[in-house]
C-alpha cells in the first residue's frame, strides 16, 4: 500500500533505507509490520517541514533508535565499532543509495535457494573432496555409490528445509548459523576446487583423449601408406596368391587405398575373384599424366597379358 | 526532571487521547500533541508508538488521497482503542493523584 510519492523522492527512499538498515536485527515480519508506511509518513514530514529530512528528524541511525524504544523492540544484541561503522557509513552514503547498487541488493535475496541447494552438495563434496581427493559430478558419492547420492541428496533438502524455516520465521542471522554459512561457502569453494583439478589433470593427460579417424590402414612408420604387399620366395621367386593373417587368423585386409602423393588405389575387380588378403592384390592405381588426365595403370602387370609360354 | 523520560511512559495514552477527539494522520498527531504542549515529543516515537498500538489493534486505518500532496494514512480508535483509553486514564488519574498527594505530602513535611 505505497503511495506513489514514495519512490519519487530520494531523500525520503535513502532516509527510509538507512532507518530500516538501522533495525536489520528486527526479525523481517516484525520489522515489516513496524515500518509498513514509513516512507508515506516520512513523505508527510517532508511536505509539511522546509528543509533536510535528517535536519528535521535527526540521523537515520538515531530515528530509528527512537522508533525501536517506542515501538518496544529489542535494543541491538552488539553495537558495531564505532571506527568502522564511520568507514562503513561513509561508504553506505556514497554507494548506499546508486541505482545499480540497490538492484543488486534487492536481486539478491532471490538468489537465496539456489545457496540452500550449493551449500548441501557443497557440504558432501567437500567432504569427498578432502577424503577421497576427488569430486563427483554432479552428484557425490563418497564412494558409497547410489548410497552417497541419497546422502547427498538428503543433505540438500535439509538445507532447503531449514532455509525455508529460517525465512518463514524471519528470525535474523545469529552468528552460529553466520559462521555455518561462512564455513560452508568455503566448503563449496573446496568442492569446485577439486572439481576444477579434475577438468585439469585429464588436459595434461592426452592419452585419456582418443581421437577417431575410422578404422587404420597398413603404413610404415614414417606414415608412408603401404598400398600393396609383393611376397617373395626364399629363392628370390615372386609368389602370387600368397594369403596372409594375423596371429588371431584374421585376414590382413587393410592396405591403405591412398599412396603417398594422392594416388587412388583401388583393388581389380578380378575374375576369378581373389580374396581380400590374396597377395600381391591385382589393383587399379589412377595417376594423372602430365595433361592432368587420368591414367589407370593395372599393377601388377597383368598376368594374363603376358604372354604364356 | 527530563521531560522525555516521563513522556515515554505516557506516549501510548496521549496518542490515544489526542486521536479520541479526531482521527488524524502521522506528522498531525505529532503536531497537536506538541500543539498540547508535549514539545519535546519525537517523530519517531509518534511513528513507533501509532504502529504498535496499530499492530495490538487499538486502531483502525485508512488512506485519504490528497491532489496536491501525498497520501495520507489516517489513524482512528476503534471499540479496543477507546476501552483501552478508558483504562489508561483511570490508570494515569490515580498515578497522578498518588503523585500529587506523595508530593503535596513531602511538602508539608518540609
Amino acid at each position: 500500500m505505497s503511495a506513489p510519492t514514495t519512490s519519487t523522492d530520494p531523500e525520503v527512499a535513502a532516509y527510509a533505507r538507512q532507518v530500516r538498515e538501522a533495525l536489520a536485527d528486527v526479525p523481517a515480519a516484525r520489522l515489516e509490520e513496524l515500518l509498513e508506511d514509513l516512507e508515506e509518513h516520512l513523505v508527510e514530514v517532508a511536505s509539511e517541514t522546509p528543509g533536510p529530512l535528517h535536519e528535521r528528524l535527526g540521523s537515520p541511525a538515531d530515528y530509528a533508535a527512537e522508533l525501536r524504544r517506542a515501538a518496544g523492540l529489542p535494543e541491538p544484541a552488539a553495537v558495531a565499532g564505532q571506527g568502522r561503522r564511520g568507514v562503513r557509513e561513509r561508504v553506505q552514503e556514497r554507494w548506499g543509495d546508486h541505482a545499480a547498487v540497490v538492484a543488486v541488493r534487492d536481486f539478491l535475496p532471490e538468489l537465496r535457494p539456489a545457496w540452500w541447494v550449493i551449500r548441501g552438495w557443497a557440504a558432501v563434496a567437500a567432504v569427498e573432496a578432502v577424503f577421497l581427493g576427488q569430486v563427483g559430478v554432479p552428484l557425490p558419492t563418497l564412494g558409497l555409490g547410489p548410497v552417497g547420492w541419497v546422502v547427498t541428496g538428503a543433505a540438500i533438502a535439509w538445507s532447503v528445509r531449514t532455509g525455508l524455516r529460517a525465512r518463514a520465521a524471519g528470525a535474523p542471522l545469529t552468528h552460529a548459523s553466520g559462521f555455518l554459512n561462512v564455513g560452508l561457502a568455503l566448503c563449496a569453494v573446496v568442492a569446485v576446487i577439486g572439481v576444477a583439478s579434475q577438468r585439469t589433470s585429464t588436459e595434461y593427460y592426452p592419452a585419456e583423449v582418443s581421437y577417431d579417424s575410422g578404422p587404420t590402414t597398413l603404413t610404415h612408420e614414417d606414415g608412408t601408406p603401404i598400398t600393396n604387399i609383393v611376397p617373395y620366395g626364399p629363392d628370390g621367386t615372386p609368389l602370387t596368391g600368397v594369403l596372409l593373417y594375423d596371429q588371431d587368423g584374421r585376414p590382413i585386409d587393410n592396405l591403405s587405398d591412398w599412396t603417398g602423393d594422392g594416388t587412388v588405389v583401388e583393388p581389380q575387380v578380378s575374375v576369378p575373384a581373389q580374396p581380400a588378403n590374396a597377395y600381391p592384390q591385382a589393383q587399379v592405381v589412377t595417376g594423372y599424366d602430365e595433361y592432368g588426365n587420368e591414367v589407370d595403370e593395372v599393377f601388377p602387370a597383368p598376368a594374363t597379358a603376358a604372354p604364356t609360354p | 526532571m527530563d521531560t522525555t523520560q516521563l513522556l515515554k511512559g505516557v506516549l501510548d495514552l496521549a496518542v490515544l487521547a489526542v486521536l479520541d477527539g479526531e482521527d488524524g494522520y502521522g506528522y498531525d498527531v505529532v503536531r497537536r500533541l506538541r500543539a498540547a504542549g508535549l514539545e519535546d515529543v519525537g517523530d519517531a516515537s509518534v511513528y513507533g508508538t501509532l504502529r504498535r498500538l496499530y499492530a495490538a489493534g487499538h486502531l483502525t486505518s485508512y488512506v485519504v488521497p490528497s491532489v496536491e500532496g501525498p497520501h495520507r494514512k489516517y489513524y482512528g480508535l476503534n471499540a479496543s482503542g477507546r476501552a483501552e483509553l478508558t483504562t489508561s486514564t483511570k490508570t494515569w488519574t490515580g498515578f497522578a493523584d498518588t503523585m500529587a498527594a506523595l508530593l503535596a505530602g513531602e511538602q508539608v513535611a518540609a
